[in-house]
Formats: structure tokens, sequence, C-alpha cells
């Protein structure tokens, strides 16, 4: 096999081969094993902030500074609560987001019938347009959590089906906002919630 | 040094395809345009199928890695050929006995055998298994049972879309025939580079660098894909 080159010893084949291991060991322990999974046994996951993309790690939105989060705003708009439910073709995708002042919170759900691609983000207000705040992304079933807006913006759901059947994904909402649009199929739907919900 | 230079520029191009690929599919409006084009689709879905399987050759690590190994040190194009035809005929095999006997392996295992595949092929290529052991496996019969494995591979990702019942055979021999398009495209880019790679001076001491870095990579595939067992288990 090893055609036109001089055989390396065997001391330098196993020094090689050991070496492979102990690196790949060392990688594995540093960082494949946090970032992927959250095992973190050195705890370099943590020192390197790669436990937080292993999705074992609460997701949660970019912290607030600490003025705004023990100040405990009160809210100016309505509590809201919202179901929203898409069935997504191959290869089809959709964005769903609610408008938030800032330190409003939303509390969600998300489920979906199979596997979909998802970011969560927000357009912050005056921010260039294109521009996002990416929260968390990534390719699975649901998704969870509270979030407090650090920006009055629009924040929201890019969901993506990458398989080949119609997957059906069902958002839960309960929060502060008034207004939510849904971007589909080049087309933008916006929704407005009433002022005072129905008791 | 003008050769390297251009080895490096066509190394970066390859890498800047597959991450392109690995990453566009997950960018802001780029599914609109795939969504018209599959919902003009009826039927049998072959251009996606087709699709999807060579995104996945080329985008999939483990398989590049071993067919880097594979053709490391084959120098004339029949050998290439001879060995990447047994390749595909094992991957084949499995995939479509995989997919149609719906025979569901579990895919951590399989991807930690795939990761096994490599280390061996880049041990073999330092010259271990004569080396060491005196005694070296056919380069030809491992190439073709490995190849089964990454078909089985390639039968649990598909098996992975939820596949419809109606127009399974066609959707699979698509997803077949776009993995092997896939890997004729990855195998193009890895020969030019080797072929640069050979004609500069030193190349003996950095291959077996580089199938040492191979290992490294094949043993990483392995503990990356049993811890997933474990977890998920």
């Amino acid at each position: 096999m090893n055609a036109g080159a001089t055989a390396p010893s065997r001391r330098r084949i196993a020094m090689a081969t050991l070496l492979a291991l102990c690196a790949a060991v060392a990688i594995l322990f540093v960082a494949v094993l946090p970032a992927e999974y959250g095992i973190d046994p050195l705890g370099t996951g943590r020192m390197l902030g790669l436990t937080a993309l292993s999705g074992t790690v609460e997701q949660v939105a970019p912290s607030l500074s600490a003025s705004v989060a023990s100040a405990a705003p009160e809210q100016s708009v309505a509590m809201q609560q919202d179901v929203y439910e898409v069935e997504l073709r191959p290869f089809e995708g959709v964005e769903y987001k609610y408008r938030l002042e800032l330190a409003a919170g939303l509390v969600y759900a998300w489920t979906a019938s199979a596997s979909v691609g998802y970011e969560f983000h927000g357009e912050p207000d005056g921010a260039p347009p294109k521009y996002f705040d990416s929260y968390n992304k990534g390719v699975g079933v649901e998704g969870h959590g509270t979030f407090i807006a650090a920006k009055a913006g629009i924040h929201g759901w890019f969901w993506e089906n990458k398989g080949a059947t119609r997957v059906k994904v069902r958002l839960r909402t309960t929060g502060f906002y008034a207004k939510s649009t849904e971007y589909r199929d080049g087309d933008r739907i916006e929704r407005r919630f009433p002022a005072a919900p129905p008791r | 040094m003008s050769g390297r230079v251009r080895s490096i520029v066509l190394l970066a191009i390859a890498g800047i395809i597959v991450v392109c690929w690995g990453d566009g599919a997950f960018a802001h409006g780029v599914s609109r345009r795939d969504a018209a084009f599959v919902s003009s689709v009826s039927g049998p879905a072959i251009a996606p199928f087709g699709y999807l399987g060579a995104k996945h050759m080329v985008t999939g690590y483990d398989h590049l890695m071993f067919l880097v190994g594979v053709i490391f040190f084959l120098y004339r194009l029949g050998d290439v050929v001879k060995y990447v035809s047994l390749f595909t005929i094992g991957h084949s095999l499995t995939l479509m006995a995989g997919v149609l006997g719906d025979i569901r392996a579990n895919a951590y295992l399989i991807d930690a055998v795939i990761g096994l595949s490599v280390v061996y092929k880049g041990f073999e290529n330092v010259g271990g298994f004569q080396t060491l052991f005196g005694v070296a496996p056919n380069p030809r019969v491992a190439v073709l049972v490995f190849g089964l494995f990454h078909g089985f591979g390639l039968a649990t990702k598909l098996q992975e879309l939820a596949l419809p019942a109606r127009g399974l055979v066609a959707n699979l021999l698509s997803f077949n025939v776009g993995v092997e398009i896939g890997q004729g495209l990855a195998l193009t880019a890895v020969l030019i580079a080797l072929t640069h790679w050979r004609s500069r001076h030193g190349f003996s001491r950095h291959a077996f660098a580089a199938n040492a870095l191979l290992m490294t990579g094949g043993f990483i595939l392995i503990g990356f894909q049993l811890a997933g067992y474990a977890v998920n288990r």
C-alpha cells in the first residue's frame, strides 16, 4: 500500500498511533463532549463557554443588565395568550415573531411533528436591515423557555422543514405583546391582539 | 512555492463549498426557493432526494475522511476506480437493504464503526499492520466491508426523514445516485489536492503526519458517537 515511501519504523508507528489516540481523547474531553452533550468532567466546557452549545444548559436569551432585571418594570401592554400552528412543506421555512417592548416577558413552548431546523432570534428597533440577534438555534422537535426582551423589537422563531415530508409546528405563548407577524412565502401577515383580552 | 499556494487555494475552495453547503441550507430566505421548487414536483421527488444524497456525501466529513484515507496512496487512476467501486457497491447494498427491509441500525453505533474505518485506514496507510503485526487485512475486502457499514449509516440518515411509502424506491434510488454524484465531486477535489501534494518535496514525511491526523480524527469520531450512544440510549 505504502508505495514510494520509506517504511517508518515500528517505534515511529506505535508512537504516532498512541499520540493520535491521546490527542483524540484530549480533544474529546476538552471540547467535543462539553459542546455536544454537556459532559464536562474537566470543567473546560464551562471555562470556554462550550457547554452553552450543548443545549443542556437552560436556553435563555443574552442576560439582561442587572438594572433592568432588578427594576422589574411594569408592563404597559396587556398580557396575551397565543397559539400558532403551521404546516411546512418539504424545505419550506416560516417565521413567526412578536413585538416586545424592553424587558417584556414571553413564556413559550413549541413542538413539531418531526425534526425541524429552528432559530429563535430578534430584530431590535433601529437595527440595520437583515441584522438580527440569535438567541438559540439548532435542529429538534421542541423548544420551550422564558424570554425577556433585552431590546425592544420583534422577537420570534424561524422554522425550516429540512425533511422530505410535511411537518406541523405548534407554538404556544403567554406574554406581553400586542402584535405578531408571520412571514411566509414572501408574504407578511400581521395579527393584532385586543388591548384587554376577554376574561 | 506557487504550487503549494495553489494547493492551499484549491483546498480552501473545497472547504468553502462544504461550509457554504452545510450552513447555507439554514440561511434565511434560501428555503423559500427550495420550497417553491419542491412544491412544483409531484410524485416521486427525484431531484430533492438526489440533492439530499449528494449534500450528505459532500458535507459528510466521516465518509470524506475514509475516502481520503482509501485513495491516499493510490497513484493509478485504475486503482482509484477499483477501490471506489468496491466502496460504492458496499454502501449501496446496505443503503438499499436497510431502507427497503426497514432494518433500523443504531445510528450512533454505526457512525462509531465509520469512525473506526477512518482509524483503520490511517493505521494501514502508515504501514501499521505490516510493521507492527506482520499481517495486514486485505485492503479490498476491508474497503468493501467498511462500505457496508457506511451504507447502513446512510440508511439511518434517510430513515430519519420518515419516508413516505409512495415512491419509496424511486426516492431511494435518487438518494443513492445523489450520494454517488456527491462522492464523485468530493473525490475529484481530493484527487486534485492530493496530486498537487504528491509532487511536493517531503510528501512522504507529510503523508505520515497526515495519516496520523486521520487516525486522530477517526478516534474523535468513535468517542463522539459512543458518547452519543451512552447519552441517548
